[in-house]
């Protein structure tokens, strides 16, 4: 049994796909290209693919993370050959030997986030804006449960790094490095959401183009890809 | 906004982004015929349908030919494309129709058509024929449909008639002098009529007598005056699908689909398909089991179809079968049959499909009575049934459905009740059987669906049931069907009193179709969206009567607006099945004996097996 790690972009047109589309293209895809796969025991056996992190439909993405469990090694470059829809690319494979599951380990993703306002903004102090922003405390947002109850939830503590890259015309672009993983997230959207209404904006966000640059776990306090997770951590 | 912009504001937007595995990118040259396989229905329907995936790779296999895809928006898209003011387009190159050479719309179901006028809208084509020029595409249809095409025909161009996989070819050679400029296109929908299978209606003028009635058509130009269906002469040899798009979204039939034979031998006289797809022709086990390989391995699809009209009639269906599941059950590669016959073999052969998953089968007795079964030639015995059921229950199954017609000719009470009779049948076997180690309780699902009277069957003469009729009989079936473990479900009969206003409809109603599609009816099929309301004001504005076309019965003498076509069936075969019908008098499978329909002679011009 070996997993099989693979780092792939999620672009132009396939950033529509839903995460269940996603994983029944890499099922399929996985199959007609004859890799080992390992399926699951039982009534109805299943590959076993594992996402770092479902990407919400829309976004797009530099560098997603997920594995593969096979019966048995294959030529990395095979893995790499491996051709999948426009949008869809392997930008690097490994086998690895590592008991942590991505999900629990990830915890930081970084995203570029494109707002287009209804009118113009570039007259705004974006650029001190945020840095204010980054000085505050807290700053809370109501967020539904899985129970569907609603708790309030500090901003401030999910957001590890927030930038602006441009602003001219009805557009603002920013950087931001957002928790992301099993202890909670921030949700870039409700980010330029919570931004917006602090600094009173009149000014509506009509689209977002929200980008994913990575995904990130902490080793020995320095934000790691986690494509490089490994049995240490 | 641009298309990638508004596809944030849809849901399921990879309907509309293309480039799935096995989706072709060529490049386009001013030489290139590009085409468009449009069909009139939602991505996830049209994706399932194995004559799309058949003429896709035909047509992008020729070297100078680009076919792309396009299919009805949901609801939202369109309101997203016209509050933008964009135009529909295609997957592939996301190219405006309106910009592409020929649209080749597939006619599956009578209740798609407003969809057909609302895609023609949105890409900002002209809807009536006599309105386009030479810039616009050609409008082309085939399917099941085209064998009435007249309440269309003020629509489309070119209906093709048949099996398109040769026709469609010969047709593109016609359009390349087209496309070159050395003929007019007045010259070109000549040269068209004349390749046999191809319906041109503008040069068929219907004629009608004082009751509204046809008396014929007048032929207008040096064209056939008959259109005969065109097959696939030799299905083994001739153009096979050896890999298939492998669709984004939750589609219907998300699986491999390979067709083992074409036609039916079984003459069920409601079924349209059993009469115009005839003869049969088989492809040999050792080509379906080559396709299924070369399908499998370019697709990655976890699980195959065999499809057909009638799968378990495949003359080595047992031995394909078995293959099958010996050489794919390693790679966790299931197999499926989409129709299974009322009978102990039927259940043989499938369970040892379904080993494991023991999820519920379907069965079509169609009728609740030995007599009415008869009357439709449904080759189902009381025996048959009975025994089915014991084998499945006693193999482990638990749940069952059954499909059921109402408003078939001569149906009575006494048949409804029948249909009651059967259900209890089933829960009553299973308690008697009390089968070991299944720990849940016996579950029976009758459906039944409101018969449809269609062209070129037996059938076709007969006034349909009304509205009130339907009712009634569903009524009476809640009643009945008041056995615990039994589940009913019905269709409503307004949507298929409006089919059978289209299947036998002439070329009258496509001015209602116009203005049904002006007043907003769109997916007529889709339950939620069906506005029966709106189709009524429709006729009355356009000053038709739906009864004229579905619930009146026809004389046999009288001229029906699908007379012009030939599937190759006499009518005197279908004035004698429906007499046999009224006498409840079987007619027998023709693989064993051929009943005289008139195929092998019209259409083979010799035997349908050696014993025609
Ligand atoms: S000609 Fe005879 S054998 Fe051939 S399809 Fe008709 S009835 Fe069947």
């Amino acid at each position: 049994m070996e997993t099989l790690r693979i780092l792939y972009t999620k672009d132009s047109y396939m950033r529509f796909l839903g995460h269940l589309e996603l994983m029944k293209l890499f099922e399929r895809v996985f199959r007609f290209n004859k890799l080992p796969l390992k399926f699951s025991e039982g009534f109805n056996p299943i590959p076993r693919l594992t996402f770092a992190s479902p990407l919400s439909v829309g976004y797009s993405s530099k560098a997603e993370v997920m594995e593969v469990i096979l019966n048995s090694e294959i030529s990395i470059q095979q893995v790499k050959d491996i051709k999948f829809p426009n949008g869809i690319k392997v930008l690097d494979a490994q086998f690895i030997n590592c008991k942590h599951s991505l999900m629990s380990k990830l915890e930081f993703a970084e995203y570029i986030l494109k707002v287009e306002y209804d009118s113009k903004v570039e007259q705004l102090p974006f650029e001190e804006w945020v840095e204010s922003f980054l000085n505050e405390k807290e700053i809370f947002y109501e967020k539904k449960t899985k129970r569907g109850t609603v708790k309030a939830v500090n901003a401030l503590g999910q957001i590890h790094d927030m930038k602006l890259l441009y602003n001219a015309d009805n557009e603002v672009v920013f950087r931001v490095m957002l928790q992301t993983g099993s202890n909670g997230s921030l949700n870039p959207e409700k980010l330029v959401d919570i931004f917006g209404s602090h600094y009173k904006l009149n000014q509506k966000a009509v689209n977002i183009d929200v980008e994913r640059l990575g995904l990130y776990f902490t080793k020995n306090g320095t934000l790691t890809n986690l494509y490089e997770l490994s049995e240490e951590e | 906004m641009n298309l990638e912009a508004l596809l944030r504001n849809v849901e399921k937007p990879s309907r509309y982004i293309g480039g799935e595995i096995n989706t072709f990118q060529k490049e386009i040259t001013d030489n290139t015929i590009r085409f468009a396989f449009a069909f009139p229905d939602i991505y996830e329907v049209g994706m399932s349908h194995l004559g799309m995936q058949i003429i896709y790779r035909l047509l992008n296999e020729q070297d100078n030919v680009y076919c792309e895809r396009v299919f009805a928006p949901w609801v939202d898209m369109e309101a997203e494309l016209r509050a933008n003011n964009l135009k529909l387009v295609t997957l592939e190159t996301k190219t405006a129709l309106g910009d592409l050479d020929i649209l080749g719309f597939t006619l599956q179901y009578e209740l798609s058509y407003t969809n057909i006028l609302n895609m023609l809208n949105l890409a900002g084509i002209e809807l009536l024929s006599k309105n386009r020029n030479e810039k616009d595409p050609l409008i082309v249809a085939g399917g099941p449909c085209v064998y009435n095409p007249e309440p269309l025909a003020d629509f489309i161009d070119i209906f093709f008639i048949g099996e398109a996989e040769e026709l469609l070819l010969e047709f593109i050679e016609v359009y390349k002098l087209y496309k070159d400029k050395k003929i007019s296109k007045h010259d070109l929908l000549i040269k068209a009529a004349n390749i046999e299978g191809l319906y041109v209606p503008k040069f068929y003028e219907p004629e009608y007598n004082e009751d509204g009635t046809m008396s014929g058509y007048k032929v207008t130009e040096d064209v056939p005056k008959v259109i005969k269906k065109r097959i696939i002469q030799d299905f083994d040899s001739g153009f096979q699908l050896e890999s298939m798009i492998v669709p984004f979204a939750d589609i219907v039939h998300d699986r491999a689909m390979v067709e083992i034979f074409r036609g039916c031998t079984k003459g069920c006289r409601f079924c349209q398909a059993g009469m115009i797809y005839r003869p049969v022709r088989e492809k040999k086990p050792e080509t379906i089991m080559d396709n299924v390989e070369k399908i499998m391995s370019s697709t990655g699809f976890e699980e195959m179809s065999l499809a057909s009209l009638s799968t378990m009639d495949y003359s080595q269906i047992g031995p394909l079968v078995k293959d099958l599941v010996g050489k794919y059950e390693m790679d966790n590669i299931g197999v499926s049959l989409p129709s299974l016959r009322l009978d102990s073999f039927s259940v043989d052969v499938v369970k040892d499909i379904q080993k494991i998953k023991k999820t519920g089968l379907t069965f079509a007795p169609e009728a609740g009575t030995q007599r009415l079964r008869d009357v439709i030639n449904k080759g189902v015995s009381e025996q048959n049934i009975s025994d089915t059921f014991n084998s499945i229950f006693s193999l482990g199954w638990h749940r069952v459905k059954l499909y059921f017609m109402i408003g078939l000719p001569t149906e009575t009470t006494e048949d409804l009740d029948g249909i009651s009779e059967i259900a209890n049948l089933g829960t009553y076997t299973f308690k008697q059987l009390k089968p070991e180690g299944v720990k849940k309780s016996v579950q029976v699902t009758v459906s039944t669906s409101c018969f449809v009277p269609k062209p070129f069957t037996p059938f076709q003469w007969m006034g349909q049931d009304d509205i009130p009729t339907f009712r009634q009989k569903i009524q009476h079936l809640r009643t009945k069907l008041i056995n615990r473990k039994v589940v009913y479900n019905y269709h409503d009969p307004e949507t298929s009193l409006l089919e059978g206003v289209f299947a036998r409809g002439d070329r009258k109603i496509g001015a209602a179709l116009l203005r049904a599609f002006e007043l907003g009816c769109k997916f007529d099929g889709w339950h939620e969206y069906f506005r029966y309301d709106l189709w009524r004001t429709a006729f009355e504005e356009t000053h038709l009567e739906m009864g004229f076309y579905n619930t009146r019965e026809r004389a046999y003498d009288e001229y029906l607006p699908w007379d012009i076509l030939d599937p190759g069936i006499h009518k005197s075969y279908l004035v004698s099945e429906y007499e046999n019908a009224l006498n409840a008098v079987v007619t027998g499978d023709c693989r064993d004996s051929c009943t005289g329909c008139g195929v092998n002679v019209q259409i083979i011009g010799g035997d349908c097996y050696g014993n025609a």
